[in-house]
């Protein structure tokens, strides 16, 4: 078991560990929001749960953290289900290694899930208390926590706990919202699920984890004709809905897919060669995916480099910027105002448009977008690279 | 006389013919020059070619059957291993066939007459004759593996030789795709018919086709990523998807399965419909998926038509099999005498007469010998940057002749609009219009076998094929 899990922190560390002493040291750029928060402790945090995140990362190197975090995770997982195959396809999912490689709140609440998770399947009811602590840190993840409980109590025939934890979680983010009115469901993201480099079926080999997991459900069914198993499939689009979901599902996934591994490691086989040649795709798929994303994720990216020491000094102080995704987590680093707004159509009214929202700047990585007449301030000489142009002032 | 020997000399005889057929021409098909430029790069560096500077599109070639012809090259003169190796790959289907045959009738004789009427398979010759195509190392790979996942049980070498084979279908052609259904069909037969003593088929079935499965996605990951579910048909611009996928008629699949092997496959599917023989079942998976993949248009048609018209023959075996049995009950002679003579007759004059023109069409497939003299023109006359714009079809052997860049191949899988670039090609090629747009602003030169009057266009090179230089930029 402990060299499952030695695995998954040692993939997290290179990551982590290959990426920081580039000038690019996260894999993403919501990330950069975090970096700012900790490079500048006066700057006030735009929510409650990114302040607790705030301290958190604080403590020590977030790198660290990171590890720490992760590592927890997967002992918390390993208690869950004490199985080495399970521990190695979750620990060597992009989804683990997407969440424990970004400085955000993500990577706290899934631990938190976790740890809730596994003390709620030895017993412990009073892991209930973790659904608050997730609910301040973020709605959508203490929705996720009390699906999770949810699920665990009901497949433990706890009906009044079930009541309980979905009362807990519904009173939590009820309360959440009264006490901070800016506090909404924004991470909501309808869809996640379909979100290839997320769910890493970019890599290819979890669409293997995929075929493992319909396998060693079938096994699973057959072998308790347990109907809350049944009940228990539509959690895995619906914890996917939710944008943080993807490394839950993945646990659910590799739940089951464990279960059909160590069936074929311990069938009998009647064509014998076939149980090594098996175990050793299984293996080798398992580490193609983890290499392919360490590779993704340790990469710096050249156009961002540029792009930050552009952000760095290139703004004038209290520039409104319309940023999409690519971009905003940067932007909000230097404490560049970052808006949101829908680009019109027609390219005649794009100016009028954003002028009446107070945006000067629209920075994007599209190649030829339909404001490609405004003024561009800036742009990077590489391939799909960040482009800043200037809203032109138009008399209305 | 022996089998084996037999067998031999059917393969020898189809070598032989195949080989006649070759003497005819001398260029090769437009299809070979894709496999003729990979053999090539594998010469020069070991390696096949992915990242290919000529073309728009991403190559993504299965390497078996090119490296194949590549260790050819250092025994013999390069064309003659261009000749020679698909050949010698192509006529090991009959062997394959005399044994699947065998297997299903248990009869010698039958299995020889199923042999020789493989050889009579005219879609299948202009498929792999002068084609260099990686068909000739599939099918035959796909019919061997068939016959061995029957006599699965038997021996621990049929074991070790149908992963082997499993792992070289899936190294040089999709159609191992096509295997992964058959075997499920297969299996969904003989679950149907509640086989027992099935539990070895059963193992290698699923790990084949989870094995097959996700090989491919993980071979073709970014074009399906690019594409979706039209990477499926590598996404072939909609205009030419029809040429490629479309619908056969009763007729056009009645000749080129031959009318007495369709007949008798027919019979045998209505005798043995509900056979237990694994071996007949998955014939039967065999014949039923191509005709599915036909029909919903997963399956080129030609490639499809050949994989039936090759499921039928140890199929008809089995059905001249039923037809003796009955033959024999009715104890009148002149009748069996009809009966022989109707059939060799009907074939005679349906599968060998096919086979006769289909020799004759595939020497007037084959590239002109003008367009090879264009394109090298275009190599002595040309900046190495210009890009060339001809009939998709011979775009490969422009590549290769002439070591130019082309607007348009064979394969659309890049990320440059197929659809796009397919009508703008074809608005100069076939209607001989010169659009003035950016695209036609990347054509250099046109080669075509009429040229186009267009002040645009200035003739350098005019004979049978002649080649235009575009001036306005």
């Amino acid at each position: 078991m402990r060299y499952a899990v030695i695995l998954g922190i040692v993939l997290v560390t290179l990551i982590l560990y290959i990426r920081a002493p580039t000038a690019d040291p996260w894999p993403d750029v919501a990330s950069y929001e975090m970096v700012g928060l900790l490079e500048n402790s006066e700057r006030e945090a735009p929510s409650a749960g990114l302040e607790i995140t705030r301290i958190i990362f604080g403590l020590a190197p977030p790198q660290l953290i990171l590890v720490i975090l992760a590592t927890i995770a997967l002992f918390a997982a390993s208690i869950l289900r004490p199985s080495e195959p399970f521990i190695v396809i979750l620990a060597a999912s992009p989804a683990f290694l997407i969440t424990f490689t970004q400085l955000g709140i993500t990577p706290i609440t899934i631990t938190l899930t976790l740890i809730a998770a596994a003390l709620l399947v030895r017993g412990h009811t009073w892991a209930i208390i973790s659904i608050p602590f997730c609910v301040a840190l973020d709605a959508a993840s203490g929705i996720l926590a009390g699906i999770v409980l949810v699920a665990i109590s009901l497949r433990q025939s706890k009906y009044f706990l079930a009541l309980s934890v979905s009362l807990t979680t519904i009173v939590s983010c009820m309360l959440a919202i009264t006490l901070d009115p800016g506090f909404g469901l924004t991470p909501l993201t309808p869809f996640a699920f379909i979100r290839a480099e997320a769910l890493g079926i970019a890599g290819g080999a979890t669409v293997l984890t995929v075929f493992l997991a319909i396998i060693g459900f079938v096994l699973a069914y057959r072998t308790s004709q347990n109907r809350t198993l049944l009940a228990l499939l539509p959690l895995i689009p619906l914890v996917m809905i939710l944008e943080h979901g993807a490394v839950i599902a993945t646990t659910i996934l590799a739940f089951y897919a464990a279960n059909a591994w160590e069936y074929f490691a311990g069938r009998q086989w009647s064509f014998t060669e076939l149980r090594d040649i098996t175990l050793i795709i299984l293996v080798c798929s398992v580490l193609f995916t983890a290499a392919i994303t360490v590779r993704e994720r340790a990469t710096p990216n050249e156009e961002r480099i540029e792009f930050m020491r552009f952000a760095h000094s290139g703004f004038p102080a209290g520039s409104n910027v319309l940023a999409d995704d690519a971009s905003e987590g940067i932007l909000l680093r230097e404490g560049i105002v970052v808006s949101e707004a829908n680009v019109p159509a027609d390219p005649s009214f794009i100016a009028s448009s954003l002028q009446n929202r107070n945006i000067q700047y629209v920075v994007t990585r599209q190649p030829n977008p339909n404001y490609d007449h405004f003024q561009k301030v800036y742009s990077n000489h590489f391939t799909k690279g960040y482009a800043v142009y200037e809203v032109p002032y138009v008399n209305n | 006389m022996r089998p084996r020997l037999i067998i031999f000399l059917i393969c020898l005889a189809a070598l032989l013919l195949r080989l006649f057929t070759i003497a005819q021409s001398p260029t090769f098909a437009p299809e070979a020059y894709e496999t003729m430029r990979q053999v090539e790069h594998i010469r020069e560096t070991g390696l096949p070619l992915v990242n290919d500077p000529l073309s728009a599109q991403s190559l993504r070639p299965l390497p078996l059957f090119p490296y194949l012809v590549a260790f050819g090259t250092l025994f013999m003169p390069t064309n003659l291993a261009y000749a020679l190796i698909p050949n010698i790959l192509a006529v090991l289907l009959h062997a394959a066939i005399f044994f699947l045959a065998l297997e299903l009738t248990n009869n010698r004789s039958l299995a020889i007459i199923a042999a020789i009427g493989s050889v009579f398979v005219p879609n299948y010759l202009t498929l792999t004759t002068l084609t260099v195509s990686s068909l000739s190392l599939a099918i035959p790979l796909l019919f061997f593996i068939l016959t061995l996942f029957i006599k699965l049980r038997k021996s621990k070498v049929h074991r070790g030789a149908l992963l082997a084979l499993t792992i070289a279908l899936l190294a040089s052609h999709p159609i191992s795709l096509l295997l992964a259904v058959v075997l499920l069909l297969a299996l969904i037969l003989s679950t149907v018919r509640r086989v027992s003593g099935l539990a070895i088929q059963y193992e290698y079935a699923v790990f084949a086709t989870i094995l097959i499965v996700w090989f491919h996605l993980l071979f073709y990951r970014d074009i399906i990523l690019l594409h979706g579910l039209a990477a499926i048909k590598g996404n072939l611009p909609a205009a030419l998807a029809p040429q490629i996928y479309g619908s056969p008629t009763l007729a056009a699949i009645g000749v080129t399965v031959g009318v007495v092997p369709l007949a008798l496959a027919l019979y045998a599917g209505y005798r043995e419909g509900v056979a237990k023989h694994p071996g007949i079942q998955t014939n039967i998976a065999l014949a039923a998926a191509t005709i599915l993949g036909i029909t919903l248009k997963l399956l080129p048609t030609a490639i499809g038509a050949t994989l039936f018209a090759c499921a039928c023959i140890p199929l008809a075996a089995v059905g001249l099999q039923h037809l003796r049995t009955y033959e024999r009950t009715l104890h009148v002679r002149w009748i069996t005498v009809l009966g022989i003579s109707a059939l060799v007759i009907t074939f005679m004059l349906t599968n060998l007469l096919a086979t006769v023109v289909s020799v004759g069409s595939i020497t007037e497939s084959a590239i002109s010998d003008d367009a090879i003299k264009a394109a090298r023109w275009i190599q002595e006359n040309s900046l190495p940057q210009s890009v060339v714009l001809a009939d998709p079809i011979i775009a490969n052997m422009i590549m290769l002749e002439a070591n130019r860049a082309v607007f348009i191949d064979t394969k659309y899988t890049g990320e440059v609009d197929a659809n796009e670039r397919y009508d703008l090609s074809e608005t100069i090629l076939r209607d001989g219009r010169y659009p003035r747009n950016s695209r036609t602003a990347k054509i250099d030169y046109i080669i075509l076998k009429e040229p186009i009057r267009d002040d645009c266009l200035n003739t350098v090179y005019n004979k049978e094929y002649s080649v235009q230089k575009t001036l306005c930029r």
